[in-house]
């Protein structure tokens, strides 16, 4: 399913020509550093990112004509980019399990947490660990700062499932981070 | 640690690690429109490359112009245009192919002329230039532009000759991030090392041949090295020396320190990729420079190198280093000397994980037989 089919909840907008439509290289220049860190965080090596960051806005200047909210623009990349990023880790998952032999890109990059504190190596360390969705939602509240709504949207699923997601993840963390002290 | 203290570092950490890897001033790149025909989600090369991709750049026009040039594009069925990439290594025999060179300000007519091409182009690039000498354990690496889809042509295709014969070696592939552009990376090799002080031809006529359903190749390439002396060494974790042997006699033997348990050095046969006379190495806890007569045998960072303060070690045979075989600072320089890119270093009882393909010039871990299947793709 492709994030476009699933933000089916977007105002959709029928005669494309008679209204003001979004400025997708505009939101493009404004927004990449942001959504390029937020692709890092998700799948962890910076030129995916940027691959993942540039398919999104592609994506949304295929569908910019029919989006009528700039919000509502960001908000169909923010979830192109976890959308994408789910790929891109499946895809490496789906590599390995075939291959039997390792990948470039299971090493880590050569920017790859080198220049981090232990402590924050540890933490990162810790929520590469956790299931998928808890790092998606870890990232999009303490990186991206969302709000448990807005996050709901993004991921498209219930706020109920974000807050539970949200406090397991936490909590394993805690529990690792303070497994050595 | 309370919820607080997690909660916190949680929030530096994300934030260190996203700003450490994309700082302020990375320039945007330009934006370009590449999967015009991929879904967001769907199969779109994973690793893009921007100059390749600069072609193919959608002038931006008013919005409404620009999604009618998209569909235009997509009436043409859109075979994605490919601009050859000279620059770089290997020796390139014929020119990049009849559809590259398009100027990025002819939207438009890119359009209209991809119609024409029947398959899109996949530009190879091998690693290595003409004329270098090498170790026996060298594999010859090439790069492609595009996630192919099958290798059977370019295997029945490739010969090599050493000394004017002819031998049989096949290439295996596999996903890479070495290149950007380039997702797929394939090397070459004889079932066991190349013979020692030879000369070596690869001849790869690729040029017009399937990569898979709707490639092919845009580019063919030839390569010639030679083979120093047939230097492998082995460093036993039990004895903790580094046994060197030249042409079958034993050229010396060296004290190590290897990967301390925390940290333990990889197991299996690794190549010496790459040599600095000093360089600076980071990792977990450590940032240092003026590391000596350093020899890398693995992306991750593992080297052969002088390590002057960890002597009473090397010494006493006790592995306390980074994963890094530490050497004592002569015999590190004198072993700079002797060895070369290509030469073998074997690791047979190290502590660490195994050595894969992927973690350096891992080659000589994969089985012939597993070798001839072509990995990532069919080469039979």
């Amino acid at each position: 399913m492709t994030a476009g089919q699933r933000r089916d909840g977007l105002e959709l907008m029928m005669e494309s020509s008679a209204v003001q439509s979004v400025d997708v290289p505009a939101l493009y220049q404004q927004h990449w550093r942001a959504m390029v860190r937020l692709a890092v965080l998700l799948v962890d090596d910076v030129p995916s990112a940027e691959d993942v960051v540039q398919d999104a806005f592609v994506s949304l200047h295929n569908r910019a004509h029919l989006l009528r909210d700039p919000n509502a623009a960001m908000g169909y990349v923010r979830t192109s980019v976890v959308n994408l990023s789910r790929s891109v880790i499946r895809r490496r998952q789906t590599a390995r399990k075939h291959l039997r032999v390792a990948e470039p890109e299971a090493t880590p990059a050569a920017d790859h947490d080198v220049l981090l504190r232990e402590e924050h190596r540890t933490a990162l360390a810790a929520v590469r660990q956790l299931p998928r969705r808890q790092q998606e939602v870890l990232v999009l509240r303490y990186w991206s700062g969302l709000s448990e709504r807005e996050i709901a949207e993004t991921l498209e699923i219930s706020p109920g499932s974000v807050k539970s997601s949200a406090s397991r993840g936490l909590a394993s963390l805690q529990r690792i981070l303070g497994g050595g002290s | 640690m309370t919820e607080n203290d997690a909660e916190r570092i949680l929030r530096e950490a994300l934030a260190a690690r996203a700003t450490s890897a994309v700082g302020d001033g990375r320039p945007v790149p330009p934006f370009g429109v590449r999967s015009v025909l991929e879904p967001a989600g769907g199969r779109g090369s994973q690793r893009g490359h921007r100059a390749q991709r600069a072609p193919r750049r959608v002038a931006w026009l008013a919005p409404a112009a620009a999604a009618v040039l998209v569909a235009a594009v997509v009436v043409a069925t859109s075979v994605v245009l490919h601009r050859g990439s000279t620059g770089g290594s290997g020796s390139v025999a014929a020119p990049a192919g009849p559809s590259s060179g398009s100027s990025a300000s002819h939207s438009a007519s890119v359009s209209s002329s991809a119609s024409t091409a029947a398959t899109t182009p996949v530009h190879i690039q091998l690693k290595f230039s003409d004329g270098s000498q090498f170790g026996v354990g060298i594999p010859v690496i090439a790069y492609f532009s595009k996630k192919i889809t099958n290798g059977a042509a370019l295997q029945s295709a490739t010969t090599a000759t050493v000394n004017g014969q002819t031998v049989a070696g096949a290439w295996y592939f596999e996903t890479s991030a070495a290149q950007k552009g380039y997702p797929v990376e394939a090397h070459f090799r004889l079932q066991n090392y190349w013979p020692a002080h030879a000369s070596i031809h690869i001849d790869i006529p690729a040029k017009g041949l399937s990569a898979g359903t709707g490639l092919s190749y845009d580019d063919s390439l030839t390569l010639s090295f030679t083979t120093g002396a047939a230097n492998i060494a082995t460093v036993d974790n039990t004895t903790h020396q580094l046994t060197l042997v030249s042409d079958g006699q034993q050229e010396g033997v060296y004290p190590v320190s290897l990967g301390a348990n925390d940290t333990p050095t990889a197991r299996g046969t690794k190549v010496i990729m790459e040599k600095g006379v000093s360089i600076c190495m980071k990792g977990p806890g450590y940032n240092e420079c003026g590391i000596k007569y350093t020899q890398r045998l693995t992306y991750g960072g593992e080297y052969l190198h002088s390590a002057p303060w960890n002597v009473a070690h090397i010494k006493t045979g006790v592995n306390s280093s980074n994963g890094c075989t530490n050497l004592l600072p002569a015999d590190a320089k004198k072993l700079y000397g002797l060895l070369e890119i290509g030469d073998v270093v074997k690791f047979p009882n190290a502590d660490g994980p195994a050595m894969t393909m992927g973690a350096g010039y891992g080659d000589w871990n994969v089985p012939w037989s597993l070798w001839l299947t072509g990995g990532l793709v069919p080469t039979h």
